[in-house]
């Protein structure tokens, strides 16, 4: 009675140390919300945007901002004013200057561009329109960035989410210096996974998947937004020429490393290109168009003669080029018109997004190449193109040829028809040519979850493996429960792993909020890529789904929880240490049970309404403390798991057994497991009682039957059914075969030893009764004969 | 004041939403073997967006590498000519044009484009002409004004819906006048403009892109790609051999191309301030042109001001409902995409006379009530 007495205050201790914990979380969470959370969102929204009153995507997209006139409502104005502020302050540190900013209507993603007095000062976009980036909460998660031209973000700023890193202690102003610590990055470096990449902010501690998550919102939409906008086009220069190498070279040596390029269209081509008959003479040249760029001086000096490369260099100024048109054929690429308006009409140049068009002002009329192998030519021309125009050297451009053709009665319908030379430059004359940008674009860039899969391979590899020996254990679960050494050696060093490597060192502890993220997914939109952000996670979470339905939760909350692990492992150390353990009576154990179910559905309840409330009733789960956080947090977030291990000393997995809402998560569906492969004796429960008593967290009935939703699958019970030494129906057994001298002998000395466990609970009921060898299978029907309550509880 | 308030407004071309792309999302058109076969192509996809559509290019050879190069030179491409036929970039040329009625130094691509124009006003009789400019522009602000008080704008000859009586007829005679592209001049590379005359490519610029994109991507060695950049055009076949196929939006119509292009009209009748989301074109075209379903383009359309453009036309300064959609297929982007502009707005005899005068084209006409007919040279 003394004993059941001590066992009913540590219940009620317990009971109140959780009471405590929840009164803790509810006023925080009311004390959050009311005050916090509202400030928070105040100061986010109030002061600049006003999410809910229009979306991101509104304000963007572009056709409010160009309504200026008086037919503009007040509140576009508003908005107009406020993304105004917001885009000085992300590019200028809220020094207000006059920006000026123009949707780009033409293009989607809907991105504002920003000049400054006609100057392309960059583009200013929410993630979530561009990318819909959602949270580690499953939630959206927007984020306003500036992009500069030169492809550095110029800003950012968090203006929705709903990550739960208030719970975790982190304050939204951590969260917020995360987010403009992508100030400067260069978005075309390669984000290195599991090492620090140079620009980029740390991630927020404790909250590495919220960090991933942002970071992949503002690097992977400013990606995209830069790529639709072409904004690498112009940032990609780098290389420049090499404008004083001169080597000696033949024209057939330009001709065929095409630093000369030429192309002839004959007479029967153009007309098919103008849907006209092919007429007579279809082989006649109609032009043979020659170009190339005579800046470099191998080319230039090689190409003219010296005194005309003399002539044209004199005046050219740094960065000034000069391209070289000649042709011979039919066709001129001159014509006349230029004589008149100044501007050569037939010819243009076109490079990238620019073209240029040739005027008498940069026109020197040659006559003839240096070299006599050279083709004489009826048309030859220099062009000088200034530097001011912002014609690239190093990149490719093309020479257009205009083609005029009147038809119709009185020659007065015009068709004109484009013929183009395409001219590189090979890379001999270019200094530091880059390689194309090295990050993968467009739909090629690959998932953010796969680069941390990539960057945890060793990681995913320890935990397969751990996965393969854990599912080894299962499947000859018979052969280690007959080695019992081997067994505690095999069940100790698992539960080791499984507290420092998954634990401690890898994080991976599943938590009931997974559970809730899942089934919100299922509600809204299931994306998998949620849950492959984090590999560990998610290879536990599909072992558990499977073994789940295999064997019950068992599996995972026995081996694989580190929590779980600690409380077993600590529970060893005390026992081996002499503390006394608790037995909680049968009838306040079962009626202890339902919490855990309670603080399950509470959590499904509430992440109905916010998820965030539910992030902080998840506290109930003291994984984030331990685990995670390693106990670095605010002393009540502390205090709470210590008095759970405290209490985990005297009742085994006390926190297991009554509060842990993963594991009610786990068994609601435990139920549906397929196989049973925890043996039985029919007389388990009946006429012996040592594997209830023996079980670490009570989920044997006294009547013998296992609950599949108390159970952890550690396997004790199993090495006790092989243990002759323990098992009475064994013992029984031997003693009925006869062998007296040796079984007699054996039995209670290594009764005595094996374990401290309390015999006197066992029943004292010595007489060998008349059973047959053990069949299993019948066990749970044969234990509901009755009786055995009382006589456990004796 | 207002004129720069309108050339500044994104005021889309008719949206090409009649088409749904390519065979792959059309398993009910076509044998499930082919529907294997092509799954099993590799292609690489870039999607985004060209002058306020939807855009896509799928190129099925090459790497993925040198496919997300040419992606960046046919971004490149697409907006060197946005800057030079975007009524909504202030520095482009054809604004520069509108603005002094004359130009000096046109780019050539402006030059072809508008020779390209002359040349199929005078093949639809005047039904397809960029001199069309006034004319919105005159529709947009009386609209505006009526919009303040209280009325709906809603143009169609036929319906009588709306409020066109309220429009004052002297004046739209007045501005229809301006709409004559016979008095636009190509003189070598200078344009001149008649008085008060002004240009809108809206019906044709995309067709031109998407044909310009298409040849230089010929240049870079490419042989096998769909392009859609407002205008679908097809490099070669796929690598199968088999022609790439689009099929016809509401239609069970799968049009093949082989280095061809298909340009699409469709009527989604015009949204004005205030109007709604659906007007002449009747709830039904509406939503058939996916008005709805494309919410976040049409959204941007219908706040600007009027959703729809160029389904107007240019002789009568009405817009005539007579087709829902109007596809046609040329070997121009370009050509396919100024005769789409103005067979919508034809009759069908004129239609036919129009295509027995042109070589290769093929044109399918879907009536009001769905059917569709094929009229071809």
């Amino acid at each position: 009675m003394p004993r059941s007495l001590t066992s009913t205050v540590t219940s009620t201790v317990g009971i109140i140390t959780y009471a405590v914990a929840r009164l803790t979380i509810v006023f925080r969470i009311v004390v959050i919300h009311l005050f916090v959370m509202n400030m928070w969102s105040g100061a986010v929204g109030a002061g600049e945007l006003l999410p809910g009153t229009m979306s991101p995507r509104e304000m963007l997209s572009g056709d409010m901002l160009t309504d200026d006139d008086t037919r503009a409502a007040p509140a576009i104005k508003r908005q107009l004013y406020k993304l105004d502020v917001m885009a000085n302050r992300l590019m200028f540190s809220a020094n207000p200057q006059t920006l000026n900013m123009q949707p780009a209507a033409m293009m989607r993603p809907p991105v504002l561009q920003v000049r400054r007095g006609g100057k392309f000062l960059g583009l200013l976009f929410s993630t979530y329109s561009v990318s819909r980036t959602l949270g580690f909460s499953g939630r959206p998660i927007d984020i306003h960035v500036a992009l500069g031209a030169d492809g550095k973000l110029l800003g950012a700023r968090m203006v929705r989410h709903q990550e739960p890193i208030l719970v975790l202690g982190i304050t939204p102003k951590v969260l917020n210096d995360y987010v403009a610590g992508f100030k400067g990055f260069d978005i075309r470096t390669r984000v290195m996974i599991g090492k620090a990449t140079p620009g980029l902010p740390d991630g927020v501690a404790g909250a590495s998947v919220s960090s991933g998550v942002i970071r992949n919102a503002i690097l992977r939409s400013a990606r995209n937004v830069a790529l639709a906008h072409g904004l690498f086009a112009d940032a990609r220069r780098k290389a420049r020429l090499d404008a004083s190498t001169f080597e000696k070279k033949s024209w057939g040596e330009l001709l065929a490393e095409r630093a000369i390029v030429h192309r002839s269209w004959r007479l029967g081509e153009v007309n098919k290109a103008f849907g006209d008959p092919p007429g007579d003479n279809v082989d006649g040249t109609f032009i043979d168009l020659y170009a190339t760029l005579i800046t470099p001086p191998t080319i230039g000096r090689n190409l003219l003669p010296r005194l005309t490369f003399e002539n044209l260099f004199a005046d050219l100024a740094v960065g000034d080029n000069v391209i070289l048109i000649g042709a011979n054929g039919l066709y001129s690429f001159r014509g006349r018109a230029w004589k008149r308006s100044g501007v050569f009409d037939r010819i243009e140049i076109v490079q990238g997004r620019r073209s240029f068009r040739l005027t008498k002002a940069g026109y020197h009329l040659l006559q003839r190449f240096r070299s006599p192998e050279a083709p004489t030519l009826r048309e030859l021309a220099a062009f000088t193109l200034p530097a001011k125009i912002g014609f690239d050297p190093t990149r490719p451009w093309r020479l257009n040829l205009l083609v005029a053709r009147r038809t119709g009665a009185d020659d007065a319908v015009v068709r004109l028809k484009t013929f183009s030379l395409h001219y590189q430059l090979p890379d001999a004359y270019i200094i530091g040519k880059p390689k194309l940008d090295s990050f993968a674009t467009g739909s090629g860039e690959p998932p953010l979850w796969l680069e941390y899969w990539l960057g945890q391979k060793a990681r995913i590899v320890f935990l397969l493996l751990m996965l393969l020996a854990l599912t080894g254990i299962l499947f000859f679960q018979d052969a280690l429960a007959r080695r019992k050494n081997l067994y505690l050696m095999v069940r100790g060093g698992f539960l080791a792993f499984t507290l420092l490597f998954l634990g401690l060192y890898a994080g991976a502890q599943l938590s009931v909020l997974n559970v809730i993220t899942f089934i919100h997914s299922l509600m809204g939109g299931f994306k998998w890529d949620l849950f492959l952000l984090n590999p560990l996670v998610f290879i536990l979470w599909g072992f558990v789904a499977v073994a789940l339905l295999f064997w019950g939760r068992g599996v995972y909350c026995g081996w694989l929880c580190p929590f779980g692990a600690l409380q077993e492992l600590l529970n060893m150390a005390a026992r081996r240490l002499g503390v006394k353990q608790i037995k909680v009576p049968w009838g306040l154990h079962e009626r202890l049970w339902p919490i855990k179910y309670i603080g399950f559905l509470a959590i499904l309840a509430v992440s109905l309404s916010s998820m965030n409330w539910a992030f902080e009733l998840a506290e109930i789960e003291p994984f984030k403390t331990v685990i995670i956080l390693k106990f670095l947090r605010h002393w009540p977030f502390v205090l709470y798991p210590v008095l759970l291990l405290a209490a985990g000393l005297f009742i085994e997995r006390f926190y297991c057994r009554y509060l842990c809402p993963l594991g009610a998560a786990l068994a609601i569906p435990a139920r549906l497991r397929m196989f049973e492969w925890l043996k039985r004796r029919h007389q388990c429960g009946h006429e012996c009682n040592i594997c209830a008593v023996r079980c670490t967290v009570q989920a044997i009935h006294p009547m013998g039957q296992i609950n599949p939703n108390e159970c952890i699958y550690c396997l004790r019970c199993q090495v006790n059914y092989y243990d002759e030494a323990t098992c009475r129906a064994l013992k029984d057994r031997a003693r009925r075969r006869g062998v007296r001298q040796t079984g007699a002998l054996k039995a209670p000395s290594t009764n005595a030893q094996s374990t401290g466990a309390p015999s006197k609970n066992v029943p004292t009921n010595n007489t060998p009764t008349n059973f047959t060898s053990s069949n299993d299978e019948s066990s749970e029907l044969s234990t509901l004969r009755g009786g055995g309550h009382e006589r456990s509880s004796s | 004041m207002s004129e720069v308030h309108l050339d500044r407004a994104p005021v889309p071309r008719r949206r090409v939403l009649t088409l749904m792309a390519t065979t792959a999302s059309l398993p009910f058109t076509m044998p499930s073997s082919r529907a294997e076969t092509h799954a099993q192509l590799k292609r690489f996809t870039w999607r985004g967006a060209v002058l306020g559509a939807d855009a896509n290019m799928t190129f099925y050879d090459g790497s993925t590498a040198r496919a997300q190069e040419a992606v960046q030179i046919c971004l490149d491409e697409v907006r060197r000519l946005e800057e030079i036929f975007s009524l909504y970039n202030g520095a482009s040329q054809i604004v520069a044009l509108n603005r002094h009625g004359r130009l000096q130094g046109a780019a050539q691509d402006l030059r072809r484009l508008l020779a390209l124009s002359k040349y199929l006003h005078r093949l639809t009789n005047g039904a397809f002409d960029p001199s069309i400019q006034p004319l919105w522009r005159f529709y947009a602000q009386s609209y505006a004004r009526m919009d303040g008080k209280g009325s709906r704008g809603d143009i169609d000859s036929r319906g009588n819906r709306g409020s066109r009586s309220e429009l004052p007829p002297a004046a739209l005679r007045e501005v229809l006048a301006l709409s004559d592209f016979e008095r636009v001049q190509i003189l070598g590379n200078e344009i001149v403009l008649g008085t008060g005359q002004a240009l809108t490519l809206n019906g044709i610029a995309q067709g031109y892109i998407t044909d310009a994109v298409a040849a230089l991507l010929r240049a870079k060695g490419w042989r096998h790609v769909l392009l859609n950049l407002g205008e679908y055009r097809a490099l070669g076949p796929r690598p199968d051999r088999r022609p790439f196929q689009v099929a016809l939006r509401d239609t069970d119509i799968v049009a093949p191309l082989d280095e061809q292009a298909l340009a699409s009209s469709a009527g989604a009748g015009f949204i004005f301030p205030g109007a709604g989301t659906s007007a002449a074109g009747g709830a039904d075209v509406a939503a058939d042109t996916g008005v709805a379903a494309n919410a976040d383009a049409a959204n941007v359309n219908a706040a600007a001001g009027m959703a729809q453009s160029h389904l107007l036309d240019p002789r009568t300064g009405r817009s005539p409902k007579i087709w829902r959609a109007v596809h046609v297929r040329h070997a121009s982007a370009a050509f396919a995409d100024g005769l789409s502009t103005a067979f919508y707005v034809m009759e069908l005899g004129e239609i036919v006379r129009c295509v027995k005068g042109t070589r290769n084209v093929g044109v399918w006409l879907q009536a009001l009530n769905g059917t569709v007919r094929y009229v071809r040279a």
